[in-house]
């Protein structure tokens, strides 16, 4: 009797044992999307959205958008990375694109990228022989971006033993397609410390 | 409005203007103690006090003591017609 309860004393012991290790290991949270991110110095998702935040707001109050009578028509043209590291310029100048029609100032067309698809749809609606011909998005209406937003990216990076600092300057350009002219310019530079 | 540990930041002007259609925000903070690492925020206010936008992402800034700068903010749209400023420390 006494080695059975011996036993059971000892395996039940073990179990919690697990089970208090298992309860102890990783954990997933949820963290807040617009907190500052500190984890190193490359680029982050405070980056992007210190970047994408900067030059909407300023686009906005640039002439070309607020002193036109009826929203502009733009599109969003190539932004260059020219630092070192993977950055995906597209996601910047999408996150600019969706904060400036949100705020209703801005009429976009479809850029470069997202042409492939737009064709693809109306030669559906046009070619197929599907669609009842008074719903058709009939081709050659397409409308022309009077202007076009591109940009660049570029960092300075230096390194010593106990310091690594980067520094980035991200350019904006708004260009009329017609003129060729540059309507609005703006820059936002970013400085990261990381110390060892 | 103040989150976390940033009572050593006076915030000493805030004022506002309308340009281009649209709220621009000026705030003046001084760092009076020791050299701190905040982040800040402009919440745009509407008409009837509601909210225009969603959440702006947290700015960090860095300010030594004794040091005085100036936080500009532009609102998102024109709908905007008031503002809050926030800080918060960030780690």
């Amino acid at each position: 009797m006494k080695m059975h309860t011996k036993t059971i004393h000892l395996s039940v012991l073990a179990l919690s044992a697990v089970l208090l290790a298992a309860c102890s290991g990783p954990q997933v949270r949820y963290g807040d999307a617009k907190a500052v991110e500190t984890v190193n110095a490359n680029y982050g998702s405070t980056d992007l959205q210190i970047i994408a935040e900067a030059m909407t707001r300023s686009l906005l109050q640039s002439k070309a958008i607020s002193g036109s009578k009826d929203a502009p028509i733009v599109t969003l043209a190539d932004v260059k990375n020219k630092t070192s590291e993977y950055i995906d310029t597209r996601v910047i100048t999408d996150k600019i694109r969706t904060q400036l029609m949100k705020s209703g100032q801005v009429r976009f067309a479809v850029s470069v990228t997202e042409m492939q698809s737009q064709t693809d749809e109306l030669k559906r609606q046009n070619q197929s022989g599907l669609y009842k011909n008074s719903t058709i998005a009939k081709t050659g209406n397409m409308q022309g971006a009077q202007y076009r937003i591109e940009g660049s990216i570029a960092s300075i990076v230096k390194n010593t033993k106990d310091v690594k600092d980067v520094y980035y300057v991200f350019n904006l350009n708004l260009i009329n397609n017609e003129s060729g002219l540059l309507e609005w310019a703006d820059e936002k530079e970013i400085r990261k410390t990381a110390t060892r | 409005m103040r989150m976390g540990d940033t009572d050593s930041i006076q915030i000493t002007d805030m004022r506002s203007l309308m340009r281009n259609g649209v709220l621009t925000a000026q705030v003046t903070i001084q760092n009076d103690s020791k050299s701190n690492l905040v982040a800040y925020r402009f919440k745009w206010i509407g008409k009837n006090g509601m909210a225009v936008t969603d959440e702006e992402a947290w700015k960090p800034i860095t300010i030594a003591k004794g040091q005085s700068t100036v936080i500009m903010g532009i609102a998102p749209t024109p709908d905007a017609t008031d503002f809050r400023f926030e800080l918060n420390q960030y780690k």
